[in-house]
């Protein structure tokens, strides 16, 4: 096990480097944040002072050393817009992102996961088609589209809900509904496609041979077996929900990191932009490791060496 | 148990909707990036400050130079000045204002620059030394002669002497955001809201809202439901989109007034082959005034107004609007005669035109996009063969600065309030201290020599004749092509009056209600 850690962490650390080095050629390429920040009324002297302040005059590799220096530091630089460390002004803003993605996540569960062991186990029923065709809306509709049409019935015509910004329960409704649409969908259609297949499993007509009620058989059973795949898929997704709410975010103006992310690109705050996406493989390479050990959990066959 | 959870939702529901009568709540579609006043020359920043801090000089809502803490001045020779401070004004924390304070402020611009994206130096870099012989008067001495120092001052905020030593950093976590301005500062958190609250002593008058809550809301359509769904009581920056609908809406009311933001083509006037724009021989045409005049009597300025625009702007013959300081009334705006323009072109040499590629940014100005769509099809019926490129501006700025371009457009604010703002940066000659805007090369020692005299000359007679003059010749030469100003706008609950600013800052103080 210890041995696979390190093997997991290594890897994490290659994709780290790999990751900035492509990020921070990507954006020198863009263009130089000093064209953007630097006001059109500053003379070209205050221009080159903005740029030498900034390390901006020296030769590109130059200037990834010095960040890689820096970053093993655990110094991930100032943003050129706030002057503030960049991973204060991320992690000032995951909690607004936390809250939203994990209450989106908690919707699509309670709500998918019922409904998608309704559709495994009465595949003919007219609710499950009802469920099913639902579920195709949810996966097709664009969020931003929903997310405007939330917006103009809840927020502006009947007015129960506000139209944006994070505060109370109330906030939330929107956005959070909004993320979910799509995941609720998605675990509807796992869970219920897990379902039928494990219900036509030797395993199943074992246990009810062995007189176990159907509630048993479902719950503890066909459940847990099809838990493998949609632990998998929901792992990654929730990374996705963390790192990419964009979209939802900017609708609602929710005050999140997507949205952080989104203005940096746009006036090139490279260490912002930086900072974001290597919190981000982390995340990601943390949930991934997560979902490793929860198989094990789920099923005792999975050993790591 | 279900009843109480429908009642506690109700609760949360109906305490976060509705506002209380002295609470104001404003959307704002660009954000401060900082509460330190000294910190970014952007107006999204400044404006913010004028929420909370003063300045020696204010500007009024046409940008006019107004008594502030300082309530005269005046020059005693070419290099001196001896400002009277306000008396009886207290800061935010009770601590009465001198003018030891306004020397401290006026220094601390430099450490505030350290780290900053574009500081505010440039209106501080002509002052020798600042003296201050007693509490009411403040003695400033300038390298040269300044006539521009009121302007530059109504940039620069007014802290209390004792927090002149602390950082931008220390502020932005809440230390020392003390004015003596309108409002106090409670809190903020950067691109989500800043909270203020009333500053009852305040020496111009106490405003009337107890708490003002600005919030940021860059996205449009989340700003224009926000104030459809009643979360904000006034939003700026009303998409040219919404504009009509918003109008028609009984519960609101859309405000808006001409601004001090041109819009303005650069053509290269410095290369004899230019990337983007050749002729059939090759060279730039760009070169010749008469093909830049034919150009401009190309341009529907109207057009562009009423259709693209939705009606919102003004027609622009130079770079700044009737009203302020340096408007020449000898120039008048181009007509719309395509006609004429054929006639310019072909007497420039190029009666079948010549080939040109139009670059813009498409995510910085209002309709950006699609003014310079329009522009470009305005071209070609003059038989010029144009293609438009437009980019994001993290993309299109860095390549305009590098001259890759040959035809492009911009936008400019004039934020001192008189032409020198505008005249400097986009039509000096480029050089390490001026033109440094100036992404078309225009270069005429003819209007350097007018404006430079222009910017030593302290007599404001004097001076803005001669700023008129600079703005002649520029605009003889089409050194830019002015096209339109743009406007500011606001949408308001129908209760409320804005009083609108041609800088488009939107001050909570300017807010009231109509009853």
């Amino acid at each position: 096990m210890i041995a696979y850690l390190i093997r997991r962490f290594w890897q994490t650390f290659i994709t780290l480097l790999i990751m900035s080095l492509l990020v921070f050629v990507g954006v020198y390429h863009i263009g130089n944040p000093a064209d953007i920040l630097v006001s059109a009324q500053a003379t070209p002297e205050e221009y080159e002072m903005f740029i030498r302040n900034m390390g901006l005059d020296k030769p590109m590799w130059e200037q990834y050393v010095t960040f890689l220096g820096n970053l093993f530091q655990g110094d991930l630089g100032n943003s050129f817009v706030y002057n503030e460390p960049a991973v204060d002004l991320i992690f000032r803003r995951l909690p607004a992102t936390l809250e939203l993605t994990f209450a989106a996540m908690g919707i699509a569960l309670v709500f998918g996961l019922p409904l998608g062991i309704y559709a495994g186990l009465k595949p003919k029923s007219g609710l499950t088609r009802c469920i099913m065709t639902g579920s195709i809306l949810g996966f097709s509709l664009p969020t931003f589209w929903i997310g405007l049409m939330m917006v103009m019935v809840f927020a502006v015509w009947l007015g129960w809900f506000p139209a944006s910004g994070r505060g109370g329960l109330s906030h939330l409704v929107l956005p959070a509904i909004n993320l979910a649409l799509f995941k609720v969908s998605l675990v509807i259609r796992l869970t219920r496609a897990g379902v039928l297949e494990n219900m036509l499993m030797d395993y199943v007509r074992f246990a009810r041979a062995k007189g176990l009620s159907e509630t048993r058989v479902v719950v503890v059973h066909v459940l847990k077996n099809t838990l493998i795949p949609l632990v998998t898929v929901l792992g990654l997704e929730l990374g996705n929900l963390i790192a990419f709410a964009v979209v939802t975010e900017t609708i609602f103006a929710w005050p999140g990191m997507g949205k952080l992310i989104i203005d940096s690109i746009t006036v090139l705050d490279r260490p912002v932009i930086l900072a974001y996406l290597l919190i981000v493989v982390v995340m990601f390479s943390l949930i991934n490791l997560v979902v490793d050990i929860l198989y094990s959990v789920i099923d005792p066959r999975v050993r790591y060496e | 148990m279900w009843k109480r959870l429908f009642l506690a939702i109700a609760l949360v529901l109906c305490t976060s909707v509705a506002g209380h009568a002295a609470d104001l709540r404003i959307g704002l579609s660009s954000f401060t990036t900082s509460v330190d006043p000294l910190f970014y020359v952007g107006g999204n920043n400044i404006s913010m400050m004028r929420n909370m801090f003063d300045c020696l000089m204010n500007q009024d809502e046409k940008q006019q130079i107004k008594p502030g803490l300082a309530v005269s001045w005046k020059p005693l020779d070419d290099t001196t000045w001896e400002l009277k401070m306000r008396t009886g004004v207290t800061f935010h924390d009770g601590s009465a204002f001198t003018s030891e304070d306004a020397a401290a402020s006026i220094k601390r611009v430099a450490l505030a620059s350290v780290n900053s994206p574009s500081s505010l130096m440039a209106y501080v870099q002509d002052i020798e030394s600042v003296e201050t012989p007693d509490a009411e008067t403040l003695i400033i001495k300038t390298k040269k002669p300044t006539p521009l120092l009121p302007n530059n001052l109504s940039r620069i905020s007014i802290l209390p002497a004792e927090c002149a030593e602390l950082t931008t950093n220390d502020l932005n976590a809440g230390k020392g955001v003390i004015g003596t301005g309108p409002f106090k500062f409670v809190s903020w958190a950067p691109d989500e809201h800043v909270t203020l609250a009333k500053n009852p002593d305040y020496w111009g008058g106490a405003p009337e809202w107890d708490t003002v809550v600005y919030r940021s809301l860059k996205s449009n359509s989340a700003r224009v439901a926000a104030i459809l769904a009643g979360d904000v009581d006034v939003i700026e920056n009303v998409p040219s989109a919404d504009n009509e609908q918003l109008r028609k809406n009984s519960k609101l009311r859309v405000i808006s007034t001409p601004s001090n933001r041109v819009m303005y083509l650069h053509m290269d006037q410095d290369r004899e082959v230019s990337p983007h724009a050749a002729g059939p021989d090759g060279k730039n045409p760009l070169l010749n005034p008469k093909v830049r005049r034919a150009i401009s009597l190309s341009i529907n300025r109207q057009a562009l107004i009423d259709r693209v625009m939705d009606g919102q702007g003004g027609l622009a013959g130079q770079l700044v609007p009737e009203g302020y300081f340096g408007y020449s009334p000898d120039i008048k705006v181009d007509p719309y005669d395509p006609d004429q323009a054929k006639k310019l072109l072909a007497e420039a040499g190029y009666p079948n035109g010549f080939t040109l590629t139009s670059h813009a940014s498409n995510d910085r100005y209002p309709n950006d996009a699609k003014v310079a769509q329009a522009v470009g099809q305005m071209l070609s019926r003059i038989g010029i063969k144009v293609s438009v490129e437009t980019l994001p501006g993290s993309v299109y700025f860095s390549r305009a600065s590098k001259l890759e371009f040959s035809f492009i457009m911009g936008g400019a604010a004039v934020e001192t309030g008189e032409a020198t703002g505008v005249l400097g940066p986009l039509l000096a000659t480029y050089s390490q201290t001026t033109g440094q805007g100036n992404r078309g090369r225009y270069s005429n020692p003819a209007f350097d020599n007018a404006l430079q005299t222009a910017l030593v000359t302290v007599d404001d007679a004097a001076r803005e004749k001669l700023l008129q003059q600079a703005m002649n010749i520029a605009m003889d030469d089409l050194g830019v092509i002015p096209l339109f100003f743009l406007s500011h706008n606001w949408a308001v609950r129908a209760d409320l009056d804005i009083q609108p600013r041609t800088d488009g800052y939107t001050l909570a103080k300017f807010i009231t209600t109509t009853k």
